[in-house]
Protein backbone atom coordinates (compact mmCIF):
# COMPACT_ATOMS: atom_id res chain seq x y z
CA UNK A 1 0.00 0.00 0.00
CA UNK A 2 1.37 3.39 -0.92
CA UNK A 3 1.88 5.58 2.12
CA UNK A 4 2.00 9.01 0.55
CA UNK A 5 -1.02 10.91 1.75
CA UNK A 6 -2.35 13.59 -0.52
CA UNK A 7 -5.65 15.19 -1.13
CA UNK A 8 -5.68 15.41 -4.87
CA UNK A 9 -4.96 12.72 -7.38
CA UNK A 10 -4.59 13.15 -11.09
CA UNK A 11 -7.67 11.23 -11.96
CA UNK A 12 -10.69 13.16 -13.05
CA UNK A 13 -14.34 12.39 -12.95
CA UNK A 14 -14.18 12.28 -16.71
CA UNK A 15 -11.65 9.42 -16.49
CA UNK A 16 -13.87 7.65 -14.01
CA UNK A 17 -16.97 8.08 -16.18
CA UNK A 18 -15.10 6.67 -19.13
CA UNK A 19 -14.03 3.64 -17.09
CA UNK A 20 -17.54 3.04 -15.84
CA UNK A 21 -18.81 2.77 -19.38
CA UNK A 22 -16.83 -0.47 -19.59
CA UNK A 23 -18.39 -1.88 -16.44
CA UNK A 24 -21.23 -4.34 -16.56
CA UNK A 25 -22.93 -5.05 -13.23
CA UNK A 26 -24.17 -3.40 -10.04
CA UNK A 27 -22.26 -0.27 -9.30
CA UNK A 28 -22.56 -0.15 -5.54
CA UNK A 29 -20.79 -2.14 -2.88
CA UNK A 30 -19.79 -5.08 -4.99
CA UNK A 31 -16.51 -6.85 -4.92
CA UNK A 32 -16.70 -6.90 -8.67
CA UNK A 33 -16.73 -3.13 -8.86
CA UNK A 34 -13.78 -2.88 -6.49
CA UNK A 35 -11.78 -5.29 -8.60
CA UNK A 36 -12.82 -3.52 -11.78
CA UNK A 37 -11.76 -0.08 -10.60
CA UNK A 38 -8.57 -1.37 -9.03
CA UNK A 39 -7.70 -2.87 -12.35
CA UNK A 40 -8.38 0.42 -14.12
CA UNK A 41 -6.28 2.34 -11.62
CA UNK A 42 -3.37 -0.03 -11.90
CA UNK A 43 -3.60 0.03 -15.66
CA UNK A 44 -3.30 3.81 -15.55
CA UNK A 45 -0.35 3.64 -13.18
CA UNK A 46 -2.14 4.52 -9.97
CA UNK A 47 -1.97 2.63 -6.70
CA UNK A 48 -5.50 1.73 -5.49
CA UNK A 49 -4.16 1.59 -1.95
CA UNK A 50 -2.69 5.04 -2.00
CA UNK A 51 -3.92 6.96 1.00
CA UNK A 52 -5.83 10.14 0.49
CA UNK A 53 -5.86 12.68 3.30
CA UNK A 54 -9.42 12.74 4.58
CA UNK A 55 -8.75 14.28 7.97
CA UNK A 56 -11.39 16.93 7.38
CA UNK A 57 -14.03 14.47 6.29
CA UNK A 58 -16.51 13.87 9.11
CA UNK A 59 -17.13 10.23 8.50
CA UNK A 60 -13.72 9.04 7.37
CA UNK A 61 -10.43 8.26 9.04
CA UNK A 62 -7.44 10.52 8.53
CA UNK A 63 -6.46 8.54 5.50
CA UNK A 64 -8.70 6.72 3.04
CA UNK A 65 -7.47 4.58 0.19
CA UNK A 66 -7.92 5.83 -3.32
CA UNK A 67 -10.09 2.89 -4.28
CA UNK A 68 -12.34 3.52 -1.29
CA UNK A 69 -12.64 7.18 -2.22
CA UNK A 70 -13.83 6.15 -5.66
CA UNK A 71 -16.29 3.62 -4.29
CA UNK A 72 -17.64 6.04 -1.70
CA UNK A 73 -18.56 8.51 -4.41
CA UNK A 74 -19.70 6.04 -7.04
CA UNK A 75 -23.36 7.02 -6.68
CA UNK A 76 -22.68 10.56 -7.85
CA UNK A 77 -21.93 9.14 -11.30
CA UNK A 78 -25.42 7.78 -11.72
CA UNK B 1 -70.05 69.20 21.71
CA UNK B 2 -70.65 66.36 19.28
CA UNK B 3 -73.18 63.77 20.18
CA UNK B 4 -70.57 61.03 20.13
CA UNK B 5 -68.96 62.42 23.23
CA UNK B 6 -71.61 62.20 25.81
CA UNK B 7 -69.96 63.64 28.84
CA UNK B 8 -66.67 65.13 29.75
CA UNK B 9 -65.79 64.15 33.24
CA UNK B 10 -62.66 65.98 34.13
CA UNK B 11 -59.68 68.00 33.11
CA UNK B 12 -59.23 71.49 31.87
CA UNK B 13 -59.01 72.00 28.11
CA UNK B 14 -55.46 71.52 26.94
CA UNK B 15 -54.05 72.21 23.49
CA UNK B 16 -51.54 69.79 22.06
CA UNK B 17 -49.48 69.76 18.92
CA UNK B 18 -48.32 66.33 17.90
CA UNK B 19 -45.68 65.67 15.26
CA UNK B 20 -45.47 62.37 13.48
CA UNK B 21 -42.20 60.53 13.98
CA UNK B 22 -42.08 59.44 10.36
CA UNK B 23 -41.88 55.96 8.92
CA UNK B 24 -38.23 55.07 9.31
CA UNK B 25 -38.96 52.25 11.75
CA UNK B 26 -40.60 50.33 8.94
CA UNK B 27 -43.25 47.74 9.48
CA UNK B 28 -43.79 46.02 12.80
CA UNK B 29 -46.25 43.15 12.89
CA UNK B 30 -44.66 41.49 15.90
CA UNK B 31 -45.61 43.90 18.64
CA UNK B 32 -49.04 44.65 19.99
CA UNK B 33 -50.47 47.69 18.30
CA UNK B 34 -50.11 49.73 21.47
CA UNK B 35 -46.42 48.89 21.67
CA UNK B 36 -45.33 50.10 18.27
CA UNK B 37 -42.62 52.71 18.28
CA UNK B 38 -43.80 56.11 17.05
CA UNK B 39 -41.87 55.68 13.80
CA UNK B 40 -43.14 52.17 13.06
CA UNK B 41 -46.09 51.13 10.95
CA UNK B 42 -48.59 48.36 11.36
CA UNK B 43 -48.91 48.09 7.62
CA UNK B 44 -46.41 49.11 5.01
CA UNK B 45 -46.78 47.90 1.46
CA UNK B 46 -45.82 48.91 -2.03
CA UNK B 47 -43.68 51.77 -0.88
CA UNK B 48 -40.07 52.54 -0.21
CA UNK B 49 -38.22 54.27 2.59
CA UNK B 50 -36.02 56.15 0.18
CA UNK B 51 -35.66 59.22 2.36
CA UNK B 52 -35.18 58.69 6.08
CA UNK B 53 -38.47 59.26 7.81
CA UNK B 54 -40.51 59.47 4.65
CA UNK B 55 -42.63 56.91 2.83
CA UNK B 56 -43.03 56.95 -0.95
CA UNK B 57 -45.23 54.81 -3.06
CA UNK B 58 -42.97 52.60 -5.15
CA UNK B 59 -42.54 52.63 -8.89
CA UNK B 60 -44.34 50.01 -10.92
CA UNK B 61 -43.32 47.09 -13.11
CA UNK B 62 -42.87 47.58 -16.83
CA UNK B 63 -43.33 44.64 -19.18
CA UNK B 64 -40.41 43.81 -21.42
CA UNK B 65 -42.36 41.35 -23.50
CA UNK B 66 -43.04 37.65 -23.41
CA UNK B 67 -41.14 34.41 -23.85
CA UNK B 68 -42.32 30.91 -24.75
CA UNK B 69 -46.03 30.31 -24.42
CA UNK B 70 -48.56 31.65 -21.95
CA UNK B 71 -48.20 28.89 -19.36
CA UNK B 72 -44.43 29.20 -19.10
CA UNK B 73 -42.83 30.83 -16.06
CA UNK B 74 -39.28 31.54 -15.04
CA UNK B 75 -37.56 29.17 -12.61
CA UNK B 76 -34.36 31.12 -12.24
CA UNK B 77 -32.55 33.99 -13.86
CA UNK B 78 -29.09 35.42 -14.01
CA UNK B 79 -27.05 38.21 -15.54
CA UNK B 80 -24.00 37.02 -17.45
CA UNK B 81 -21.38 39.75 -17.45
CA UNK B 82 -18.57 39.70 -20.01
CA UNK B 83 -16.08 42.45 -20.53
CA UNK B 84 -16.73 44.22 -23.80
CA UNK B 85 -20.24 42.87 -24.22
CA UNK B 86 -23.68 43.96 -23.17
CA UNK B 87 -24.53 41.67 -20.24
CA UNK B 88 -26.81 38.84 -21.28
CA UNK B 89 -29.94 38.18 -19.28
CA UNK B 90 -30.44 34.44 -18.84
CA UNK B 91 -33.68 32.72 -17.84
CA UNK B 92 -34.53 29.08 -17.17
CA UNK B 93 -38.20 28.42 -17.84
CA UNK B 94 -40.77 25.87 -16.77
CA UNK B 95 -40.73 24.59 -20.32
CA UNK B 96 -37.22 23.32 -19.73
CA UNK B 97 -35.64 26.02 -21.88
CA UNK B 98 -32.63 28.09 -20.97
CA UNK B 99 -32.92 31.35 -22.89
CA UNK B 100 -30.75 34.40 -23.28
CA UNK B 101 -30.99 37.85 -24.69
CA UNK B 102 -28.08 39.95 -25.81
CA UNK B 103 -29.81 43.10 -24.64
CA UNK B 104 -32.68 43.11 -22.15
CA UNK B 105 -32.78 46.91 -21.93
CA UNK B 106 -35.23 47.35 -24.79
CA UNK B 107 -39.00 47.70 -24.99
CA UNK B 108 -39.50 44.12 -26.13
CA UNK B 109 -36.82 41.56 -25.41
CA UNK B 110 -35.80 39.13 -28.14
CA UNK B 111 -35.05 35.73 -26.65
CA UNK B 112 -32.73 33.11 -28.07
CA UNK B 113 -32.12 29.56 -26.94
CA UNK B 114 -29.10 28.24 -25.09
CA UNK B 115 -30.49 24.76 -24.56
CA UNK B 116 -33.88 23.04 -24.48
CA UNK B 117 -35.14 19.86 -22.85
CA UNK B 118 -33.89 20.69 -19.38
CA UNK B 119 -35.76 20.23 -16.12
CA UNK B 120 -39.14 21.92 -15.92
CA UNK B 121 -39.03 22.15 -12.11
CA UNK B 122 -35.44 22.26 -10.83
CA UNK B 123 -34.05 25.79 -11.17
CA UNK B 124 -30.55 26.24 -12.51
CA UNK B 125 -27.92 27.76 -10.29
CA UNK B 126 -25.49 29.93 -12.24
CA UNK B 127 -21.95 31.17 -11.77
CA UNK B 128 -19.51 33.09 -13.97
CA UNK B 129 -15.86 32.01 -14.22
CA UNK B 130 -13.16 32.26 -16.87
CA UNK B 131 -15.53 34.27 -19.07
CA UNK B 132 -18.05 31.46 -19.10
CA UNK B 133 -21.39 30.96 -17.50
CA UNK B 134 -21.69 27.65 -15.62
CA UNK B 135 -25.02 26.14 -14.76
CA UNK B 136 -26.23 23.18 -12.76
CA UNK B 137 -29.57 22.15 -11.28
CA UNK B 138 -29.14 18.65 -9.86
CA UNK B 139 -30.99 17.03 -12.73
CA UNK B 140 -29.34 17.96 -15.98
CA UNK B 141 -25.69 17.91 -16.91
CA UNK B 142 -23.44 20.57 -15.49
CA UNK B 143 -22.82 22.88 -18.40
CA UNK B 144 -21.05 25.96 -19.66
CA UNK B 145 -22.12 28.81 -21.93
CA UNK B 146 -19.60 31.23 -23.36
CA UNK B 147 -22.14 33.63 -24.78
CA UNK B 148 -22.61 31.78 -28.02
CA UNK B 149 -21.86 28.07 -27.46
CA UNK B 150 -23.24 25.59 -24.94
CA UNK B 151 -21.14 22.69 -23.64
CA UNK B 152 -22.34 19.97 -21.27
CA UNK B 153 -20.02 18.06 -18.96
CA UNK B 154 -21.70 14.75 -18.32
CA UNK B 155 -19.12 13.52 -15.85
CA UNK B 156 -19.17 16.62 -13.62
CA UNK B 157 -21.16 16.44 -10.39
CA UNK B 158 -24.84 17.07 -11.03
CA UNK B 159 -25.46 19.35 -8.10
CA UNK B 160 -28.30 21.75 -7.50
CA UNK B 161 -26.02 24.53 -6.36
CA UNK B 162 -22.89 26.23 -7.63
CA UNK B 163 -20.60 28.70 -5.93
CA UNK B 164 -17.31 30.10 -7.07
CA UNK B 165 -14.75 30.39 -4.28
CA UNK B 166 -10.98 30.69 -4.41
CA UNK B 167 -10.87 30.30 -8.19
CA UNK B 168 -12.63 26.98 -7.85
CA UNK B 169 -16.15 25.89 -8.67
CA UNK B 170 -17.96 24.27 -5.77
CA UNK B 171 -20.94 22.03 -6.32
CA UNK B 172 -23.45 20.58 -3.88
CA UNK B 173 -26.94 19.21 -3.83
CA UNK B 174 -26.62 15.79 -5.45
CA UNK B 175 -29.55 13.66 -4.38
CA UNK B 176 -27.44 10.54 -3.75
CA UNK B 177 -24.83 12.43 -1.72
CA UNK B 178 -26.80 15.13 0.11
CA UNK B 179 -24.00 16.05 2.54
CA UNK B 180 -21.24 16.22 -0.04
CA UNK B 181 -19.44 19.26 -1.40
CA UNK B 182 -17.43 18.87 -4.60
CA UNK B 183 -14.75 21.14 -5.91
CA UNK B 184 -13.36 21.53 -9.38
CA UNK B 185 -9.66 21.72 -10.01
CA UNK B 186 -8.29 25.16 -9.12
CA UNK B 187 -8.74 27.60 -11.98
CA UNK B 188 -10.63 25.04 -14.04
CA UNK B 189 -14.36 24.78 -13.53
CA UNK B 190 -14.63 22.02 -16.10
CA UNK B 191 -12.41 19.40 -14.49
CA UNK B 192 -13.26 17.67 -11.24
CA UNK B 193 -10.84 15.36 -9.49
CA UNK B 194 -12.25 12.08 -8.24
CA UNK B 195 -11.24 12.77 -4.65
CA UNK B 196 -12.16 16.45 -4.48
CA UNK B 197 -15.09 16.11 -2.20
CA UNK B 198 -15.90 16.31 1.47
CA UNK B 199 -18.90 15.30 3.54
CA UNK B 200 -20.17 17.91 5.96
CA UNK B 201 -22.13 16.57 8.92
CA UNK B 202 -22.68 13.32 7.10
CA UNK B 203 -25.85 11.45 7.83
CA UNK B 204 -27.39 14.12 10.02
CA UNK B 205 -30.70 13.70 8.25
CA UNK B 206 -30.31 17.06 6.62
CA UNK B 207 -29.02 18.10 3.22
CA UNK B 208 -27.08 20.94 1.74
CA UNK B 209 -29.47 23.66 0.68
CA UNK B 210 -27.16 26.49 -0.15
CA UNK B 211 -23.60 27.43 -0.95
CA UNK B 212 -22.43 30.95 -0.29
CA UNK B 213 -19.22 32.81 0.23
CA UNK B 214 -18.02 35.97 1.84
CA UNK B 215 -14.76 35.70 -0.06
CA UNK B 216 -12.85 34.25 2.86
CA UNK B 217 -14.88 31.12 3.47
CA UNK B 218 -17.19 28.83 1.60
CA UNK B 219 -20.44 28.71 3.53
CA UNK B 220 -22.46 25.52 3.50
CA UNK B 221 -26.04 25.88 4.55
CA UNK B 222 -28.15 22.96 5.57
CA UNK B 223 -31.70 23.43 6.75
CA UNK B 224 -30.84 23.33 10.43
CA UNK B 225 -27.25 24.49 10.65
CA UNK B 226 -24.48 26.20 8.78
CA UNK B 227 -20.83 25.32 8.32
CA UNK B 228 -17.89 26.85 6.54
CA UNK B 229 -14.86 25.55 4.69
CA UNK B 230 -11.75 27.61 5.28
CA UNK B 231 -9.21 25.78 3.14
CA UNK B 232 -9.97 24.86 -0.47
CA UNK B 233 -7.19 22.27 -0.51
CA UNK B 234 -7.72 20.33 2.70
CA UNK B 235 -11.45 21.18 2.93
CA UNK B 236 -10.93 22.11 6.59
CA UNK B 237 -14.34 22.96 7.91
CA UNK B 238 -16.23 23.83 11.05
CA UNK B 239 -19.73 24.43 12.28
CA UNK B 240 -20.56 28.10 12.50
CA UNK B 241 -24.21 28.06 13.43
CA UNK B 242 -25.64 24.97 15.05
CA UNK B 243 -29.29 25.91 15.00
CA UNK B 244 -30.00 28.23 12.11
CA UNK B 245 -29.72 26.96 8.59
CA UNK B 246 -30.40 28.09 5.05
CA UNK B 247 -33.73 27.56 3.37
CA UNK B 248 -32.73 28.57 -0.13
CA UNK B 249 -29.54 28.83 -2.13
CA UNK B 250 -31.20 31.67 -4.00
CA UNK B 251 -32.02 33.58 -0.82
CA UNK B 252 -28.40 34.56 -0.26
CA UNK B 253 -27.54 38.19 -0.96
CA UNK B 254 -24.49 40.23 -0.19
CA UNK B 255 -24.88 43.91 0.56
CA UNK B 256 -22.03 46.17 1.58
CA UNK B 257 -19.88 43.32 2.79
CA UNK B 258 -22.56 41.49 4.72
CA UNK B 259 -24.32 38.29 3.74
CA UNK B 260 -28.04 37.98 4.34
CA UNK B 261 -30.16 34.87 3.81
CA UNK B 262 -33.42 33.20 4.68
CA UNK B 263 -33.56 30.69 7.50
CA UNK B 264 -36.62 29.01 8.93
CA UNK B 265 -36.51 31.56 11.73
CA UNK B 266 -36.45 34.53 9.42
CA UNK B 267 -33.91 36.68 7.65
CA UNK B 268 -30.41 36.21 9.01
CA UNK B 269 -27.27 38.25 8.90
CA UNK B 270 -24.14 36.12 8.55
CA UNK B 271 -21.55 37.12 11.13
CA UNK B 272 -18.65 35.06 9.84
CA UNK B 273 -17.35 33.27 12.90
CA UNK B 274 -20.31 33.26 15.26
CA UNK B 275 -23.89 32.16 14.85
CA UNK B 276 -25.95 34.33 12.56
CA UNK B 277 -28.17 37.06 13.86
CA UNK B 278 -31.84 37.19 13.03
CA UNK B 279 -32.77 40.65 11.84
CA UNK B 280 -36.40 40.16 10.90
CA UNK B 281 -37.69 40.19 14.47
CA UNK B 282 -40.26 42.84 13.75
CA UNK B 283 -41.90 40.73 11.06
CA UNK B 284 -41.65 37.45 12.96
CA UNK B 285 -45.30 36.43 12.46
CA UNK B 286 -44.65 36.29 8.73
CA UNK B 287 -42.59 33.12 9.15
CA UNK B 288 -45.55 31.03 10.18
CA UNK B 289 -46.69 28.01 8.15
CA UNK B 290 -50.12 29.58 7.96
CA UNK B 291 -48.66 32.64 6.28
CA UNK B 292 -45.75 31.48 4.18
CA UNK B 293 -45.55 28.28 2.18
CA UNK B 294 -42.84 26.32 3.98
CA UNK B 295 -42.59 23.85 1.15
CA UNK B 296 -41.66 26.66 -1.21
CA UNK B 297 -39.06 28.38 0.95
CA UNK B 298 -36.37 26.77 -1.19
CA UNK B 299 -37.56 29.04 -3.99
CA UNK B 300 -37.06 32.21 -1.97
CA UNK B 301 -35.17 34.61 -4.21
CA UNK B 302 -33.01 37.49 -2.98
CA UNK B 303 -32.17 40.70 -4.78
CA UNK B 304 -30.44 43.95 -4.01
CA UNK B 305 -31.52 47.27 -5.39
CA UNK B 306 -30.73 50.86 -4.45
CA UNK B 307 -30.63 51.06 -0.65
CA UNK B 308 -32.26 47.75 0.12
CA UNK B 309 -32.24 43.99 -0.06
CA UNK B 310 -35.36 42.10 -1.01
CA UNK B 311 -36.61 38.55 -0.83
CA UNK B 312 -39.42 37.19 -2.99
CA UNK B 313 -41.48 34.65 -1.06
CA UNK B 314 -44.40 32.31 -1.68
CA UNK B 315 -47.37 32.85 0.58
CA UNK B 316 -49.29 29.87 1.86
CA UNK B 317 -50.95 27.88 -0.89
CA UNK B 318 -48.74 29.41 -3.57
CA UNK B 319 -45.97 27.82 -5.58
CA UNK B 320 -44.55 31.04 -6.97
CA UNK B 321 -43.60 34.22 -5.17
CA UNK B 322 -46.45 36.56 -4.36
CA UNK B 323 -44.79 38.79 -1.80
CA UNK B 324 -41.50 40.60 -1.39
CA UNK B 325 -40.00 41.74 1.87
CA UNK B 326 -37.38 44.45 1.76
CA UNK B 327 -34.74 45.34 4.30
CA UNK B 328 -32.95 48.69 4.65
CA UNK B 329 -29.55 48.12 6.31
CA UNK B 330 -28.56 51.77 5.92
CA UNK B 331 -31.51 52.90 8.00
CA UNK B 332 -30.43 50.78 10.96
CA UNK B 333 -31.35 52.05 14.37
CA UNK B 334 -29.53 51.76 17.69
CA UNK B 335 -29.79 47.98 17.61
CA UNK B 336 -28.04 48.11 14.23
CA UNK B 337 -31.06 46.45 12.65
CA UNK B 338 -32.81 48.31 9.89
CA UNK B 339 -36.46 48.52 8.98
CA UNK B 340 -38.46 46.16 6.78
CA UNK B 341 -41.28 46.80 4.37
CA UNK B 342 -43.51 44.68 2.16
CA UNK B 343 -44.04 44.82 -1.58
CA UNK B 344 -46.64 43.08 -3.64
CA UNK B 345 -45.10 43.10 -7.05
CA UNK B 346 -45.96 40.43 -9.61
CA UNK B 347 -42.33 39.37 -9.46
CA UNK B 348 -40.70 36.02 -8.86
CA UNK B 349 -36.99 35.99 -9.63
CA UNK B 350 -35.22 39.34 -9.67
CA UNK B 351 -31.74 40.19 -10.93
CA UNK B 352 -29.93 43.51 -11.22
CA UNK B 353 -28.48 44.28 -14.63
CA UNK B 354 -25.98 47.06 -15.18
CA UNK B 355 -24.41 48.29 -18.37
CA UNK B 356 -22.84 51.66 -19.04
CA UNK B 357 -25.27 54.34 -17.87
CA UNK B 358 -28.10 51.96 -17.17
CA UNK B 359 -28.97 49.89 -14.11
CA UNK B 360 -32.19 47.92 -14.17
CA UNK B 361 -33.80 45.36 -11.89
CA UNK B 362 -35.29 42.66 -14.11
CA UNK B 363 -37.92 40.35 -12.70
CA UNK B 364 -39.85 37.40 -13.95
CA UNK B 365 -43.62 37.76 -13.81
CA UNK B 366 -45.31 35.48 -11.30
CA UNK B 367 -48.48 35.11 -13.35
CA UNK B 368 -47.43 35.44 -16.96
CA UNK B 369 -44.69 34.46 -19.37
CA UNK B 370 -43.13 37.89 -19.12
CA UNK B 371 -39.98 39.57 -17.95
CA UNK B 372 -40.53 42.89 -16.20
CA UNK B 373 -38.51 45.87 -15.23
CA UNK B 374 -39.20 46.16 -11.52
CA UNK B 375 -39.29 49.68 -10.07
CA UNK B 376 -39.53 50.96 -13.62
CA UNK B 377 -40.79 54.30 -14.92
CA UNK B 378 -44.48 53.50 -14.59
CA UNK B 379 -47.23 53.83 -12.04
CA UNK B 380 -48.69 50.43 -12.93
CA UNK B 381 -47.68 46.82 -12.38
CA UNK B 382 -47.70 45.47 -15.92
CA UNK B 383 -50.74 47.60 -16.68
CA UNK B 384 -52.53 46.89 -13.41
CA UNK B 385 -53.21 49.52 -10.76
CA UNK B 386 -51.67 48.84 -7.37
CA UNK B 387 -51.99 50.64 -4.05
CA UNK B 388 -49.33 52.01 -1.79
CA UNK B 389 -50.15 51.67 1.88
CA UNK B 390 -48.71 53.01 5.10
CA UNK B 391 -50.66 52.63 8.31
CA UNK B 392 -49.34 53.94 11.58
CA UNK B 393 -49.72 52.43 15.00
CA UNK B 394 -52.29 53.80 17.42
CA UNK B 395 -51.33 57.34 18.36
CA UNK B 396 -52.54 58.44 21.79
CA UNK B 397 -50.76 61.80 22.08
CA UNK B 398 -49.34 60.61 25.41
CA UNK B 399 -52.79 60.75 26.94
CA UNK B 400 -54.25 57.30 26.36
CA UNK B 401 -57.22 57.65 28.66
CA UNK B 402 -58.45 60.99 27.46
CA UNK B 403 -60.43 61.89 24.39
CA UNK B 404 -58.93 64.36 21.99
CA UNK B 405 -60.56 66.64 19.48
CA UNK B 406 -58.50 66.84 16.30
CA UNK B 407 -58.83 70.29 14.94
CA UNK B 408 -56.20 70.58 12.30
CA UNK B 409 -53.69 68.37 10.54
CA UNK B 410 -50.88 69.30 8.20
CA UNK B 411 -48.97 66.93 5.99
CA UNK B 412 -45.77 67.47 4.10
CA UNK B 413 -45.50 65.36 0.99
CA UNK B 414 -46.21 65.17 -2.68
CA UNK B 415 -48.70 63.63 -5.02
CA UNK B 416 -52.22 62.47 -4.50
CA UNK B 417 -53.45 59.94 -1.99
CA UNK B 418 -56.16 59.16 0.51
CA UNK B 419 -55.80 59.71 4.22
CA UNK B 420 -58.07 57.60 6.35
CA UNK B 421 -58.48 57.86 10.09
CA UNK B 422 -59.28 54.89 12.25
CA UNK B 423 -60.07 55.50 15.87
CA UNK B 424 -59.79 53.47 19.02
CA UNK B 425 -58.65 50.22 17.37
CA UNK B 426 -61.79 49.82 15.32
CA UNK B 427 -61.78 48.16 11.93
CA UNK B 428 -64.00 50.60 10.10
CA UNK B 429 -62.75 53.89 8.77
CA UNK B 430 -63.77 56.88 10.83
CA UNK B 431 -62.86 59.69 8.47
CA UNK B 432 -61.44 59.78 4.96
CA UNK B 433 -59.80 62.68 3.18
CA UNK B 434 -58.60 63.02 -0.39
CA UNK B 435 -55.22 64.69 -0.29
CA UNK B 436 -54.06 66.39 -3.45
CA UNK B 437 -50.58 67.82 -3.48
CA UNK B 438 -50.14 67.60 -7.23
CA UNK B 439 -50.78 71.18 -8.22
CA UNK B 440 -48.93 74.40 -7.62
CA UNK B 441 -50.21 76.45 -4.76
CA UNK B 442 -50.49 80.16 -5.33
CA UNK B 443 -50.28 81.97 -2.05
CA UNK B 444 -51.02 85.28 -3.75
CA UNK B 445 -54.42 86.38 -4.88
CA UNK B 446 -55.15 88.12 -8.13
CA UNK B 447 -55.30 91.36 -6.21
CA UNK B 448 -51.71 91.17 -5.11
CA UNK B 449 -49.25 93.39 -6.85
CA UNK B 450 -46.76 90.59 -7.43
CA UNK B 451 -49.21 88.44 -9.27
CA UNK B 452 -46.82 87.13 -11.84
CA UNK B 453 -46.37 83.40 -12.00
CA UNK B 454 -47.09 81.04 -9.17
CA UNK B 455 -45.92 81.87 -5.69
CA UNK B 456 -45.95 79.03 -3.31
CA UNK B 457 -44.42 75.70 -2.43
CA UNK B 458 -42.73 73.64 -5.09
CA UNK B 459 -44.90 71.21 -7.00
CA UNK B 460 -42.92 68.27 -5.67
CA UNK B 461 -42.99 69.22 -2.03
CA UNK B 462 -46.16 70.60 -0.63
CA UNK B 463 -48.01 70.96 2.59
CA UNK B 464 -51.63 69.95 2.76
CA UNK B 465 -53.98 70.99 5.52
CA UNK B 466 -57.18 69.34 6.59
CA UNK B 467 -59.61 69.88 9.41
CA UNK B 468 -60.41 66.42 10.71
CA UNK B 469 -63.13 67.51 13.14
CA UNK B 470 -62.59 64.17 14.81
CA UNK B 471 -62.90 62.81 18.33
CA UNK B 472 -60.52 60.04 19.26
CA UNK B 473 -58.65 58.44 22.10
CA UNK B 474 -56.39 56.44 19.83
CA UNK B 475 -55.79 57.47 16.25
CA UNK B 476 -54.47 55.36 13.41
CA UNK B 477 -53.57 57.07 10.16
CA UNK B 478 -53.76 55.17 6.92
CA UNK B 479 -52.16 56.63 3.81
CA UNK B 480 -53.14 54.81 0.63
CA UNK B 481 -54.18 55.25 -2.96
CA UNK B 482 -55.56 53.47 -5.99
CA UNK B 483 -54.06 55.60 -8.72
CA UNK B 484 -52.03 54.80 -11.78
CA UNK B 485 -49.88 57.87 -12.08
CA UNK B 486 -46.15 58.24 -11.92
CA UNK B 487 -44.57 60.81 -9.64
CA UNK B 488 -41.35 62.74 -9.42
CA UNK B 489 -39.06 63.56 -6.58
CA UNK B 490 -36.29 66.06 -6.18
CA UNK B 491 -32.76 65.15 -5.20
CA UNK B 492 -30.79 68.29 -4.40
CA UNK B 493 -27.22 67.91 -5.65
CA UNK B 494 -25.65 71.04 -4.34
CA UNK B 495 -27.19 73.93 -6.23
CA UNK B 496 -28.76 71.63 -8.80
CA UNK B 497 -32.06 69.92 -8.18
CA UNK B 498 -32.35 66.61 -10.00
CA UNK B 499 -35.85 65.41 -10.73
CA UNK B 500 -36.21 61.64 -10.61
CA UNK B 501 -38.98 59.18 -11.34
CA UNK B 502 -40.75 58.18 -8.16
CA UNK B 503 -43.95 56.61 -6.99
CA UNK B 504 -46.98 58.80 -7.30
CA UNK B 505 -47.06 60.11 -3.77
CA UNK B 506 -45.05 60.45 -0.62
CA UNK B 507 -45.53 61.55 2.95
CA UNK B 508 -42.59 63.08 4.74
CA UNK B 509 -44.27 64.15 7.94
CA UNK B 510 -47.42 65.35 9.59
CA UNK B 511 -48.54 67.51 12.48
CA UNK B 512 -51.79 67.48 14.35
CA UNK B 513 -53.34 70.22 16.43
CA UNK B 514 -55.69 68.79 18.99
CA UNK B 515 -57.50 69.63 22.15
CA UNK B 516 -57.49 67.24 25.04
CA UNK B 517 -61.03 66.90 26.23
CA UNK B 518 -61.27 64.42 29.04
CA UNK B 519 -62.60 61.04 29.99
CA UNK B 520 -65.61 59.80 28.14
CA UNK B 521 -67.89 57.78 30.31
Amino acid sequence: MGMRIQREVEITREDMSRWLEDYDGEIRGTKKMREFLSGKLEAEGFDPGELIDTTTNDSLADGTTLIDMLLLDIESYA
Amino acid sequence: MPSSVSRIKSGSVQEIQATGAGFEGGVNIRDAITQLAPNECRKLENGVLDERGGFSKRLGCLSKGTFGSSTHRVLSSYVFYRVGFVPQLIIHTTNGDVLYTNNPDVDTITWSTIVTGQSTTAPFSFETFNNKLYMSNGVNDYAAWDGSAYTAFASAPKGKFLRLWKDTMWVAGIAATPDRIYSSNPGDAETFGVSNWVDIAKGDGDQVRALATDGMFLIIGKRNRAMSISDPTTFANRVVDFEKGFESHFSVAQFEGVIYYLSRRGICQWLGDTPSRIISNRIDPLFDPAVLSLSALDRCWAYTYENRIGWALCEVGQTIATLQIEYYPRLAGQDSIGPFGFQRMPCNTLVRWRYMAREVLFASHNGANKVLQAFGPTGLDDGVVFSGLAETGALDFNKPTLHKYLRRMRMLGRGQFTLSMIRNFRIDLYKTFAIDMTSDVDTWTTGDLWNTGVWGPDLLLQEARIHPDAYVRFLTLRFSDADADLGRKIVPVGSVDRSLDAGEWAVYGYNIDATVLGVRD
